[in-house]
């Protein structure tokens, strides 16, 4: 054979082997999908990509990006750094307009080349306010909202002041703290997410209601167990005891337009525990002390004089009083729950349905539009009786502490302010038309006091409290609207 | 000679008769939050339990813990949030009262815990569930290992019509059963200790039948996708009720829940059927954890257990009377009034119309 044929053949096999034995390596590029959107709201987007391929991905970054246009100009890139194996990743941005349209893909960048995903649009959610609650209350209260897609830079204006947000979850709860009060009581509530205003419906209410301390009355009267009445400005309480076991036998009157306390011209004998309305006053006790020797005084006030009616037909110690146009009762008391109408025009009595339980006068009641409304002490369920039927009925139940007596019980217009029982520092409103109790602010004296003489003048409740056992007065002003 | 051969085989049978112990160092196993919840079109409460697993081991290697005080929120793809209550301090939250999901909807779970972490499951559309038209019953019985005993019990059919629009996806499981639970207190006896008649017979007046719930410890499912059926009428095995002797002495109630759930959560409880079907065989898929659909917005790579599903849901009951069974368990004799059993009541439930 030809030497150099040999060699040819020698050479073939040589470069065949060289050949066959490189094996071409074979270049996977990975599938990027922005496989769907998994959280979207106001704000804020969560996405899905995935990087589907059999190796290693060796990509230097990988994540989202986002942008308002589809030709991604200017995008919101989401890094999420170095990706070696396929799989889901995941990303997330919090720094997006409401209401407004997106575009976002997935990419992964390989040795500097990168690869873009699919394209998703997507628009964020609209924010919106559902409720919040409660809807009343002081100054510092905190209150719930409840909506969806709140942002991060959400601000609560209660009236034209911010309130103090302390926590959004998850983008639709939040609690924040009510701000001082304005000069209303009533302030609408606004909430601004990303430059939009809402406007709740439902208006937040402070709670209302302020004291103001008055001068004292006069050292010279002590008083308990007494009685009181008012003549339009002029405000009467007197008889009873002094606070220890003499009975006092003067009546006093403070005049609110000169704020001068005089005494009244009264005549009569003492009455310890008399039951006692803005016109008549009469019955109780003529001696401090148990057993009680009980008296049948019964006496009309007219223009601040005092005319002595014929006796009480009955006995009667601590009882509550009422009057309409035509008559006036006297109720229940410590010797029973009896209850007697004495009838204006022809100054006769007579006994009509007992109080369905017991309740004297210390007990809280009040009156509204010619009905009479008692609290049984025991439950705390409020009773109403009607002159009309004569009739007792359950009317609703009082949320406040009762403790002991001698709470007050004013009405002015539609609403009723009831409280500060003996110990308690509690007031309360009761709106008449809805039957929805309000808490005021708490009372800021001392709450070991009674009251003593409670009257009301120009839309003010004006209260004479007793301190303990000392028999110090003092004198109060409570603006039921006051901030 | 032969003693020092005796002395030689003493020495061989001391160190064969030695065993030292072979000490398995079980790594500590981390403490991974675990989620189980579902909600349906069904009005709530929904429940969703949060605890935190432990080391497998003794009974008191690790205990599994319920995570507590976390605040845990239902988002639907509005961006409405539905906030639920924890019961008691024991990890279970609820939805509140008249919460249910919409079909057509997504939901998805929000969890942030006391420490500060925050968890998200993948978002779970509600698709519709078509109804089950009706169901009916077989009396089964299969050979067990047991030579003796074979189980028997009813299996429970259901009828539907699987749409041809859509790939569905269903899950059936057994809702709150009920039975009639017939007692023997004709038969009941004095105590052993019993200073005259020490077994001696006590017939009891009342009471022979009394209704209970069936509380089953284990919640049995059953799983299909309609890959080999989509758009055709279906009769499937969708409950096996076993046979315990006192379940089908009268009527037994069992109420079926078909429901509609995503191909993930398909996934998911296939899996799970798959490791609860472990038997210790080479044939058996290796036990594994089930990566489900719950997400750490903190730590991407932690590893969190469970699944939140949402499904909507169609259900009916079926009321299998014994004297329809041909194989029937050898009864239970209840010698005592029937009142005496755990949860009995003499009333049916209100709803009781076999």
């Amino acid at each position: 054979m030809n030497k150099s044929k040999i060699g040819v053949i020698k050479l073939l096999v040589i470069l065949l082997a060289v050949f066959a034995s490189c094996e071409e390596e074979i270049i996977v590029t990975p599938s990027l999908i922005t496989e769907e959107v998994i959280y979207l709201s106001g704000e804020r987007v969560r996405l899905l990509g995935r990087v589907i391929t059999t190796q290693n991905v060796n990509a230097n970054d990988h994540g989202f990006y986002v942008a308002e246009n589809e030709a991604f100009n200017q995008p919101l890139i989401i890094s999420l750094g170095e990706k070696t194996t396929p799989g889901r990743f995941i990303g997330e941005t919090e720094v997006l307009n409401i209401e407004s349209t997106y575009y976002a893909k997935s990419f992964i960048n390989v040795g500097g080349e990168i690869q873009f995903g699919n394209v998703l649009q997507l628009t964020t959610l609209s924010p919106e306010v559902q409720s919040f609650a409660p809807n009343n209350g002081p100054v510092g209260t905190i209150i719930t909202l409840t909506g969806k897609n709140f942002t991060s830079d959400t601000r609560i204006l209660i009236g034209d002041r911010p309130a103090e947000i302390q926590r959004i979850e998850f983008e639709s709860r939040i609690t924040a703290k009510i701000p001082t009060a304005g000069t209303a009581p009533r302030e609408n509530v606004t909430v601004i997410v990303q430059g939009k205003e809402i406007i709740l419906s439902q208006q937040f209410e402070y709670t209302t209601g302020a004291f103001s301390k008055l001068a004292n009355p006069p050292s010279s009267i002590r008083l308990n167990e007494n009685i009181f009445f008012q003549d339009n400005e002029d405000l009467y309480l007197g008889l009873g005891s002094d606070g220890n076991q003499s009975l006092n036998s003067k009546i006093w009157k403070y005049n609110l337009g000169n704020e001068q306390w005089t005494e009244a011209s009264y005549q009569g004998d003492p009455l310890w525990l008399a039951f006692s309305t803005n016109n008549f006053f009469g019955g109780g006790a003529k001696e401090v002390i148990a057993p009680y020797v009980t008296s049948r005084d019964f006496w009309k006030i007219q223009n601040g004089n005092f005319e002595k009616l014929p006796d009480l037909p009955f006995e009667s110690i601590e009882s509550l009083s009422f009057e309409t146009d035509e008559n006036l009762y006297v109720i229940g008391g410590l010797l029973g729950r009896n209850t007697f109408k004495y009838s204006k025009s022809s100054g006769e009595w007579a006994s009509i349905n007992p109080i369905p339980f017991s309740a004297n006068k210390s007990d809280l009641h009040f009156t509204h539009k010619n009905k009479l409304y008692v609290t049984n002490s025991g439950d705390k369920q409020i009773f109403l009786f009607d002159p009309e039927t004569e009739a007792w009925s359950l009317f609703s139940t009082y949320p406040g502490d009762i403790v002991s007596g001698s709470g007050f019980g004013v009405s002015i217009g539609d609403r009723v302010y009831v409280g500060m029982n003996n110990r308690s520092l509690q007031v309360w409103e009761l709106n008449m038309i809805s039957g929805n109790w309000v808490k005021k602010n708490d009372f800021i004296g001392t709450p070991a006091a009674r009251n003593v003489g409670v009257y009301s003048n120009a839309g003010f409740i004006y209260l004479v409290r007793r301190l303990g056992a000392t028999g110090i007065l003092e004198f109060w002003k409570f603006d039921p609207n006051g901030l | 000679m032969n003693m020092l051969k005796r002395l030689i085989y003493i020495l061989l049978i001391i160190p064969i008769s030695c065993i030292d112990p072979y000490k398995i160092d079980i790594p500590q196993g981390a403490q991974l939050l675990t989620v189980d919840g579902f909600i349906t079109t069904d009005p709530g409460p929904h429940l969703i339990r949060l605890t935190r697993s432990d080391t497998y081991g003794s009974v008191f290697e690790g205990l599994i813990r319920p995570v507590i005080r976390a605040t845990v929120g239902i988002r639907d793809s509005e961006g409405n949030v539905t906030f639920l209550n924890e019961l008691a301090n024991d990890g279970i939250y609820a939805t509140p009262e008249g919460f249910m999901a919409r079909v057509g909807v997504s939901y998805s779970l929000q969890i942030d815990l006391q420490n500060g972490k925050s968890y998200t499951s993948l978002p779970e559309r509600v698709e519709s569930v078509p109804q089950i038209d009706s169901l009916s019953y077989q009396s089964v019985k299969f050979n067990t290992n047991d030579r003796l005993t074979d189980l028997i019990g009813v299996q429970v059919f259901a009828h539907f019509r699987d749409p041809s629009d859509q790939t569905n996806f269903y899950y059936w499981r057994n809702g709150p059963s009920t039975f009639v639970l017939v007692a023997n207190p004709e038969l009941h006896t004095l105590s052993p200790n019993h200073p005259t008649n020490p077994r001696g017979p006590d017939p009891k007046d009342c009471c022979a039948t009394c209704y209970v719930q069936d509380e089953s410890r284990i919640q049995r499912f059953t799983l299909a996708s309609d890959d080999n059926f989509n758009g055709l009428s279906q009769r499937l095995p969708v409950l096996f009720i076993e046979d315990d002797g006192l379940r089908f002495k009268q009527t037994y109630r069992a109420e079926i829940q078909q429901i509609s759930v995503s191909s993930d959560a398909h996934r998911f409880l296939r899996l799970i059927e798959q490791q609860t079907n472990l038997t210790g065989s080479v044939f058996d898929n290796p036990p594994a954890n089930i990566r489900g659909n719950i997400i750490s917005l903190d730590d991407p790579d932690e590893v969190v257990l469970g699944y939140f599903m949402a499904g909507s849901v169609d259900k009916k009951q079926v009321y299998i009377e014994k004297n329809k069974l041909e194989f029937l368990q050898t009864p239970r004799i209840i010698p005592d009034d029937c009142l005496t059993v755990s949860g009995a009541q003499l009333s049916p439930p209100s709803d009781w119309n076999p």
